[in-house]
């Protein structure tokens, strides 16, 4: 038994394998589907968020499109109402011309 | 997975070589038992990147290797000793083998951890050093003298359990 060959066959017959619990398989293919149902669960709870997500966006940025669109309609409808007091200026400044002539100062 | 048994296959041939590695390190059936769930679990998880039946089987006991160490650890922060303070004996030593066997299981069980599960590695599954020092990712040459420590040890033990046993 001092031996050290004696010694490692004592060591091997101590330490040697066992077989399993008889319901240790069990439980353990349990536990494996119970976490793949968690785990499917888990994936289709993940895709409704992402398909949230991407409405809430997909809404944002359509109401943006929408604001900017409104922006640039009143943006024009400015520019054309400036285009139309610009040439009645002109007009009116033309009339002026015809109707009240210039006198130009008289020089020595 | 290619021509891997389904897992359930894997289960009913491994089991025992995980549970083994696992009672042997932790010296608990329950915490052997919890542990053998959690290394096939993940096996479970990891199949789809192992290759053949081989790898499956390396991955097993690496696994169960490394989270026993992993488990003797994190019970050692609370009341684990070092390899120079191993207690003589947690049994009565006796005449018959079942004690020797008895009490070599646990000398071993109150090793440090690396050390543990290197000696369940070497004598229960009958790992080479060099498979060894790659299961546990250290040199083989810390596997070689930490296994001729161990040896030193439990012969040192055996002997005073000897001196110490009434003549007659």
């Amino acid at each position: 038994m001092n031996e050290s060959p004696d010694l490692e066959l004592q060591l091997r017959e101590a330490l040697r394998e066992t077989s399993a619990p008889p319901l240790l398989r069990a439980r353990i293919l349990n536990a494996a589907a119970s976490r793949g149902r968690r785990s499917s669960h888990a994936v289709l709870w993940r895709r409704i968020v992402a398909l949230a997500a991407l409405l809430t966006i997909g809404s944002f940025g359509l109401y943006r499109w929408e604001q900017r669109r409104r922006a640039e309609a009143v943006a024009e409808q400015f520019k054309l109402a400036l285009r139309i007091a610009h040439r009645e200026v002109l007009e009116v400044q033309a009339k002026l011309v015809v109707e009240v002539p210039v006198q130009l100062p008289q020089t020595n | 997975m290619g021509d891997l048994p389904e897992f359930a296959e894997l289960v009913d041939r491994y089991q025992g070589m995980v549970y083994s590695i696992a009672l042997r390190s932790l010296g608990q059936r329950e915490a052997a038992e919890d542990l053998a769930q959690e290394v096939f679990l993940s096996l479970h998880e990891h199949l789809h990147g192992l290759e053949s039946e081989d790898h499956v089987r390396n991955w097993l006991r690496r696994t169960a290797a490394n989270r026993s160490i992993d488990e003797i650890r994190r019970r050692r922060y609370r009341s684990g000793p070092g390899l120079d303070e191993v207690p003589e004996s947690f049994t009565e030593p006796g005449d018959s083998d079942p004690l020797l066997l008895a009490l070599l299981r646990s000398t071993v069980a109150a090793l440090p951890a690396e050390a543990r599960v290197l000696t369940v590695l070497r004598f229960q599954q009958e790992l080479e050093p060099g498979e060894i020092a790659a299961t546990l990712n250290m040199p083989v040459a810390t596997v070689k003298s930490r296994i001729h420590r161990t040896l030193k040890l439990l012969r040192g033990k055996l002997e005073r359990r000897t001196e110490a046993r009434p003549k007659g």
